[in-house]
């Protein structure tokens, strides 16, 4: 947690005791996780320090939030239009999700169910797929209006993602979005340079080796690529936007797959606020997905998943291949990030074999909600999930 | 001292080929404007599409060229990729190749959807895309990726002999080469249980769908015989031999071939059938 504001508890020296102690033997955690981890091992997948993220107690923000297992669909058929987002439907939309989530009278009562006025919000967007397929500006523009109108305060906001360029390439600058903050862990100046005078990585101001994913994966970078990852090694650590600047997180993914699987609320968090990541997708696609969720900086601060499902992709993900671009008309909103994977896994899936892109559902794709069920972040069974689905428009 | 010299003059132009990336410039195309170009090298690749690097890394990757281009008055861009061979240019084309509008128009293996031009040509696979699917904008890509084309060498495609035969003609635009879990998760996640726990393998995949036939054929090459004997054990597989088969209505059908790889059949095979497709293989 933050150094200034850590409910937890834990500085960094208790972190350190905790990982010096930490082994997968000395674990204190209920038997089915000792069990979940012990065949996480016999997987023969590279040891990581899941178990040290599993030692902090959980406070009230924890995943799954306020309202485990609880889902719901807002589907507008008219919500995009000439391949475009409709600003009125989307807002309109999200207004139904979070009265619907939440059981609120009015949406200024929803929102402060999950941020207050005096907190630094962060929404965590997902630029990666440039203009054609990123976090479109309907869903954010129309969340930052519904904060503002729950009296949120416009220098409390945050647009972030790992690479701040992205953001711009995106959409997201200061002129769209004036007095909100936009910002991410790798930077660029404005001569395109990621090393300051003294030689330096900008990105090495923005992480916190107060706080770090260990892999038993060695990342190896040439200096073109180094950049992106910021350090090399076994450690991955985590961005100061998450661990000190922000009090709580909305996370705000994309509908999109990755090969037979999806890239949702866990991947945009679990790959959005470390560094140091290439190393990680081989052997620990999903267990990265997962375990990075673990650790208090994100499973303390991540308030709330909006999926924004309007425009997304069913295949070619997690880029965007444009023939694989699709209009879902959805927005998927909860409090449980495994929960609303779930649910958008399905999604996806229908089109998939609706498309011919596959014949039936893969144990494959699912592995990774089910290890995050299994590490106490959301419900992963759909029978279990409380789905509210409403159809505007 | 010959042999000096040739070694010597075809490492210099292996070296000048690597260096010199198919892009277009702005004399490349009446009324093109406003080329900007972004190079990533191997590892490179996680800064531009971090995750979906993975797939691309796969196949063998060596380069990518991006070029946003400016034609008369629309936006495009493109994605020169170049791969470690022909077959894994082929391999990532095959695995992208979806619902083409038309196929064939530049080259052997190319594929125009609204939004994007794929080709594989040579070590390299391209993908032009417009933002807007219109017809105008269709025809534009198209002769984007022309021009990108034509400053590509031809590359006879070294794909196993028994997919040339003619009666898989009607079929052979569907056929995919996958070497990897990510391969086979886009293009043919129907066998992805089949190849669990296996890498170092090659498999040339063609859903073949005709009046007379309909099943999924492979050849799957793997780089010891001791993973392959793990495979046919695995998947309880039974191998077959050519002579004498009379057909076969099995879930899945196995043969040998002759240069130490699995034919596969998925789905009811006749003699008939066989007995065409082996043809090839004399």
């Amino acid at each position: 947690m933050s150094k200034k504001h850590n409910p937890t508890g834990l500085d960094r020296r208790n972190f350190f005791k905790l990982a010096a102690a930490g082994s997968l033997g000395a674990l204190m955690a209920p038997s089915p996780l000792k069990n979940v981890l012990a065949q996480a091992q016999a997987n023969e997948k590279p040891a990581t320090n899941i178990a040290e993220a599993l030692k902090f107690p959980k406070t009230e923000n924890s995943m799954p939030g306020r309202f485990p297992g609880r889902v719901v669909q807002v589907l507008n058929e008219k919500s995009v239009v000439n391949e475009k987002p409709v600003k009125s439907v989307v807002y309109e939309m999200l207004s139904e999700s979070m009265l619907q989530l939440t059981g609120a009278a009015t949406l200024a009562e929803a929102w402060v169910m999950f941020v207050q006025p005096h907190e630094k919000i962060g929404l965590k967007l997902n630029p990666i797929g440039g203009k054609l397929l990123s976090t479109s500006h309907e869903v954010v523009e129309s969340v930052i209006e519904q904060m503002l109108e729950a009296g949120i305060p416009k220098e409390n906001i945050v647009l972030w993602d790992r690479r701040e360029f992205q953001l711009h390439e995106a959409g997201f600058t200061p002129e769209a979005y004036p007095g909100i903050a936009i910002t991410g862990t790798e930077k660029k100046d404005a001569d395109g340079s990621y090393y300051n005078k003294e030689g330096k990585l900008y990105s090495e101001e923005m992480i916190d080796r107060d706080w770090y994913y260990f892999a038993e994966v060695e990342g190896e970078y040439d200096d073109y690529t180094l950049p992106y990852m910021v350090n090399g090694g076994k450690y991955s650590y985590f961005t100061k936007i998450c661990t000190q600047e922000l009090d709580k997180i909305i996370n705000i993914p994309i509908l999109k797959n990755a090969g037979a699987s999806i890239t949702l609320c866990l991947k945009n968090l679990g790959y959005g606020v470390i560094t140091n990541t290439g190393r990680l997708h081989a052997q620990l696609w999903g267990e990265t997905s997962a375990e990075v969720c673990c650790f208090p900086p994100v499973r303390d601060k991540v308030v709330l998943n909006i999926v924004d499902g309007l425009r997304g992709c069913y295949q070619g993900g997690p880029g965007a291949n444009p023939q694989f671009i699709c209009n879902y008309n959805t927005l998927l909103v909860g409090t449980d990030p495994v929960a609303v994977d779930r649910i958008g896994y399905g999604i996806v899936l229908q089109k998939r074999i609706e498309e011919g892109i596959q014949q039936e559902d893969t144990p494959r794709g699912r592995a990774f909600m089910e290890y995050a069920a299994e590490l106490g972040l959301g419900e992963a069974n759909q029978e279990n999930i409380e789905l509210k689905k409403v159809v505007l428009g | 001292m010959k042999l000096t010299l040739l070694i010597i003059l075809s490492v210099f132009f292996t070296v000048v080929y690597a260096q010199e990336a198919p892009i277009l410039t702005d004399n490349s195309l009446a009324g093109i404007e406003n080329i900007t170009t972004r190079n990533f090298d191997q590892n490179g690749l996680w800064g531009y599409i971090n995750g979906g690097a993975d797939l691309y890394l796969e196949y063998g990757f060596k380069q990518l060229a991006v070029q946003d281009i400016r034609l008369e008055g629309s936006e495009f861009k493109a994605d020169i990729y170049r791969m470690v061979s022909a077959e894994a240019a082929f391999g990532i084309f095959s695995v992208s190749r979806f619902r083409c509008m038309a196929a064939g128009l530049h080259y052997y293996h190319d594929c125009l959807t609204p939004y994007q031009y794929i080709a594989a040509k040579g070590n390299y696979y391209i993908s032009v895309s417009n933002t807007s699917g219109e017809p105008l904008d269709q025809e534009k890509t198209l002769k984007i990726g022309k021009a990108f084309l034509n400053k590509i060498d031809h590359v006879v495609l070294q794909r196993p002999g028994i997919f040339e035969n003619k009666i898989l003609n009607e079929s052979r635009d569907g056929l995919k080469m996958v070497h990897g879990p990510l391969g086979l998760q886009n293009g043919f996640i129907h066998w992805d249980r089949l190849f669990t726990g296996f890498d170092n393998y090659e498999a040339w995949i063609l859903p073949v769908a005709s009046p007379e036939n309909k099943f999924t054929m492979a050849w799957i090459r793997f780089d010891d015989e001791n993973q392959l004997q793990r495979f046919v054990e695995k998947n309880a597989l039974v191998l077959a031999e050519v002579s004498g088969f009379t057909g076969s209505d099995e879930k899945f059908t196995t043969f040998r071939t002759e240069d130490g790889a699995l034919l596969l059949f998925e789905g009811p095979l006749t003699k008939a059938t066989l007995d065409q497709l082996t043809d090839t293989l004399n």
